[in-house]
């Protein structure tokens, strides 16, 4: 958990981001009181950055990038205990789910390899139609670089060989073809939303800039606030 | 209306045992089922992480296989069901969306299949009237511990189990095959999921965890009926054991496998000898103790009832004897009246 110092109330981000979520999964940020029942059921919480409600608040003040770089939406389990505990009825495990697709659909470098591990899983499953699970766990392992991590798995793979589970020659299975064309169509979808939304969110702020500018205002901050851990 | 069967990629072959029990228990209770023709991977947790239309049209193709062949499908991995649970629930609710999803798909999905986890299927179309009336071996001395883990349970709007935190479908089955079912507080903790492979600590500390209180409980065994926490608990306990510096070995078994063993299929049937932590010789141990158990009430009641038959018959000559006495007794009542 880290401590968080002074932050900058970014009433812009926060209102767009509110909106977007109150759309895209119906839940609202603004409902978030702050009593922790989703950090306290939370069994992840233990390797996050920011605690579940800690991400709620800077989502709150619009803290947003902050948020999408985080440990703690990359590493979220989806359990649902948090969506299921909350007593305001705040999909929190939903938010996570869909600041995680945000932050894919952007194309961020996310922490704790999970854009290596979603993109090997993905990318077998496109091939082949169905999962071949000893080339994606290959994959994974060529994607972080890191021969320890891949050691500290090998030994799974002899009572898998001994039990006869080992699938050793992934087959391409019928509708495979179907599998990547929709993996390809949603990716595309889904990257050009991000960044037509991130292009008419820059001119609207820079017209706010100009009409700000024009009274006086600071743009982009509209008060400063303090969130301490 | 037929039922149509989705395995998925795990339960082809890292978890085997899954499947054959499932489809042999299914053929014992009767009922009929057809494999979906051309099914494809749900996309399991990456797929909704990356994206949420790719997601729903993973999930919708399989909808659109299922189709063809029935309007039901049971999905016994509880990924698979979620993924192709909120794909049914959003897509047959806005046709909007269906017009969203059909654009990715290469032929629209039109139907509206309903989609089914095990647990569910079971107690909804099966009963556990059906399941008690079946059983064929005693596993009353076979002491487990249902283990939901976080998709057969959560959120229950979905699902339909009667609570969040204290779902109650597998209690109930097992109960129902006559095992003896233990109560305990970690049903629906998670056991670290996927988030296992690129952030091993949480996989190793939650699993532990459940391996614990499942023992403290007084489980021999932990009942489940997912193939990921099958994994985190039975192929990586050897693992946790390392990490942890524990030396557990429990074995972990699927539902099908232990409703199985009930109806009275043997341990080829449901695989016992694909386990990893050997289920094998605490599932004789049990089946024996109940043996030895019922051999021991059935020895009680014969000798009870040789003694009541004793009593009996005892109280019968005595009662002969009584009235015997009785008739002799009235004869020298007067003479003893007499005396004094």
């Amino acid at each position: 958990m880290r401590r968080v110092g002074l932050i900058r109330y970014d009433a812009i981000q926060a209102a767009f981001y509110r909106e977007k979520l109150v759309k895209r999964v119906e839940a609202d940020v603004r409902d978030c009181y702050q009593c922790g029942n989703c950090t306290a059921g939370c069994p992840a919480a233990f390797t996050f950055d920011y605690t579940p409600n800690q991400v709620m608040r800077l989502l709150q003040i619009g803290s947003v990038d902050r948020v999408l770089d985080s440990k703690a939406v990359q590493l979220c389990v989806q359990c649902l205990t948090c969506t299921a505990r909350c007593p305001r009825n705040i999909d929190i495990a939903g938010i996570f789910e869909d600041l995680k697709t945000i932050a894919t659909a952007q194309e961020r470098d996310v922490p704790e390899y999970a854009k290596t591990f979603n993109k090997a899983f993905m990318g077998a499953v496109a091939r082949f139609g169905r999962l071949p699970e000893l080339y994606m766990m290959g994959m994974f392992y060529l994607g972080t670089m890191k021969p320890k991590m891949a050691m500290a798995d090998a030994g799974l793979a002899i009572p898998m060989v001994i039990k006869g589970k080992m699938q050793y020659l992934p087959r391409k299975a019928r509708g495979a073809d179907e599998v990547s064309r929709i993996y390809k169509k949603a990716m595309d979808k889904a990257k050009a939303r991000e960044k037509a939304e991130a292009k008419a969110a820059k001119a609207a702020a820079g017209a706010a800039a100009k009409t700000a500018t024009a009274t006086g205002a600071v743009p982009g901050a509209t008060s400063g606030s303090e969130v301490a851990a | 209306m037929t039922l149509t069967y989705y395995p998925g990629c795990s339960l082809r072959h890292s978890s085997a045992e899954f499947d054959v029990s499932t489809r042999n228990v299914l053929a014992v209770l009767g009922v009929d089922f057809t494999e979906i023709p051309d099914w494809t991977c749900c996309g399991s947790t990456p797929a909704h992480m990356m994206d949420h239309l790719l997601a729903q049209s993973l999930a919708a193709r399989n909808l659109r296989q299922a189709a063809e062949v029935g309007e039901e499908l049971l999905a016994p991995c509880p990924s698979c069901y979620q993924r192709q649970k909120n794909a049914e629930i959003e897509i047959h609710k806005s046709d909007e969306f269906r017009a969203e999803v059909n654009e990715i798909l290469d032929t629209p999905y039109t139907g509206h299949v309903i989609v089914y986890a095990l647990p569910e299927y079971l107690l909804k179309f099966v009963g556990e009237d059906k399941i008690a009336a079946f059983v064929k071996t005693d596993l009353s001395q076979l002491k487990v511990v249902p283990y939901y883990g976080c998709l057969l349970g959560r959120p229950s709007e979905l699902t339909g189990e009667c609570d969040n935190e204290q779902p109650m479908m597998m209690d109930l089955l097992l109960q129902a095959a006559g095992a003896d079912v233990k109560w305990w507080n970690y049903k629906t903790e998670c056991c670290g999921a996927s988030v296992g492979m690129p952030k091993m600590e949480i996989q190793r500390r939650l699993s532990g965890k459940i391996l614990e209180q499942a023992l403290a409980a007084g489980a021999d065994a932990i009942v489940v009926c997912c193939p990921l926490c099958h994994v985190n608990l039975d192929l990586k306990q050897g693992q946790i054991n390392s990490y942890l510096g524990t030396d557990y070995e429990v074995p972990i078994l699927y539902l099908p496998q232990v409703l199985g063993l009930a109806l009275g299929l043997s341990a080829e049937a449901v695989m016992l000898n694909k386990n990893v932590v050997d289920p094998e010789p605490l599932i004789k141990k049990a089946v024996a103790a109940a043996a030895t158990l019922r051999a021991e009430e059935e020895r009680k009641a014969a000798e009870k009832a040789a003694k009541a038959a004793a009593r009996e018959a005892k109280a019968a000559a005595e009662g002969a004897r009584v009235t015997a006495g009785a008739t002799s007794g009235t004869a020298q009542a007067p003479a003893e009246e007499a005396k004094p």
